[in-house]
């Protein structure tokens, strides 16, 4: 199967950025004038994937491109977007985070419509991310198994 | 970059002046429920210090944030058993940012949740518009990286 970022970081034209980490990239089809993709160079499907020395980098990058946008564009305004995972539609089969440049009255839509749960519920859930979150260890960040994660097989579908 | 911003409603949060159910906090940043929350276990993820801007958060609490994106990426998707998460960090107004202080957004996903986060139209750029806005970035990276106005 290609990978259309794997792609992407061979040709030249819409190259903005690479080291030995990472690249980024125009989207073809973005969104807004200045829609960049930063990816890991290695192919990595998911978020939980991407080894933390990588997204870390990955980040410095975003913050990087964030600050290139300001200078190079004027474009102070922007969304930073990981949709990780084909349930939150993912785009493409190779983790990215999207940096979008944004004004006033553009065509991007991102919000929703906030739901309401009941005392009890947000209870529950309050305690079952507290429980799960409260096993982190800064120096030892938790790796997910990859074998056992169930977002692989709907990613890799995505052609 | 200040400690903290009086006002501030994330301010607040991160310091524990207003109720919040918190579900994780260290010395530099706090997880706390969305109080609008897009689905179950929406959290926010927001740094103790007061940043307006990805342009004044440092660095190193960038490279924080990205290992606790991971992690409570990873802790959601077990605990609500999710199939994805739509994390998003909005700055400026145009974004949509009404608090001039930065975090992300960490929402949990379930495939075929009918929630529509994030439309972006496809805009069919040509290879000169590629060239163009390239060429405009590489200028600003330029001027960033020798650390120019």
């Amino acid at each position: 199967m290609t990978c259309e970022l794997c792609m992407a970081m061979q040709g030249k034209e819409a190259k903005v950025f690479e080291d030995q980490l990472s690249a980024a990239v125009l989207h073809p089809r973005g969104a807004a004038p200045g829609h960049l993709i930063v990816m890991p160079r290695a192919h990595h499907s998911i978020m939980e994937q991407v080894p933390d020395e990588e997204l870390r980098h990955l980040f410095r990058v975003t913050k990087l491109m964030a600050a290139s946008l300001d200078k190079g564009l004027g474009c102070k305004d922007l969304d930073v977007i990981i949709s990780n995972g084909h349930a939150a539609g993912q785009e493409f089969p190779h983790f990215s985070i999207q940096v979008i440049p944004r004004g006033k009255g553009d065509a991007v839509k991102i919000g929703w419509e906030p739901m309401t749960f009941t005392k009890e519920e947000m209870d529950s859930i309050e305690a079952g991310l507290k429980e799960a979150c409260g096993g982190f260890n800064r120096d030892k960040p938790v790796s997910a198994p990859v074998k056992e994660s169930y977002q692989l097989r709907p990613v890799v579908r995505i052609p | 970059m200040e400690e903290k911003k009086e006002g501030c409603p994330f301010c607040d949060i991160a310091l524990g002046k207003v109720p919040s159910r918190r579900v994780y906090e260290d010395e530099h940043v706090v997880a706390v429920l969305d109080i609008n929350p897009a689905s179950q276990g929406h959290m926010i993820l927001i740094p103790k210090k007061h940043f307006s801007t990805l342009l004044e958060l440092p660095s190193s609490l960038m490279t924080y944030m990205a290992s606790m994106c991971k992690q409570l990426s990873w802790a959601v998707l077990r605990t609500m058993k999710a199939q994805g998460t739509t994390i998003i960090l909005a700055q400026g107004e145009a974004a949509g940012q009404t608090i001039p202080h930065i975090f992300f957004h960490i929402i949990p996903r379930k495939d075929q949740d009918g929630l529509k986060i994030v439309a972006l139209p496809q805009q069919p750029f040509s290879l000169q518009d590629l060239v163009d806005v390239k060429a405009m970035i590489a200028k600003g990276m330029k001027q960033e990286m020798e650390g120019g106005a």
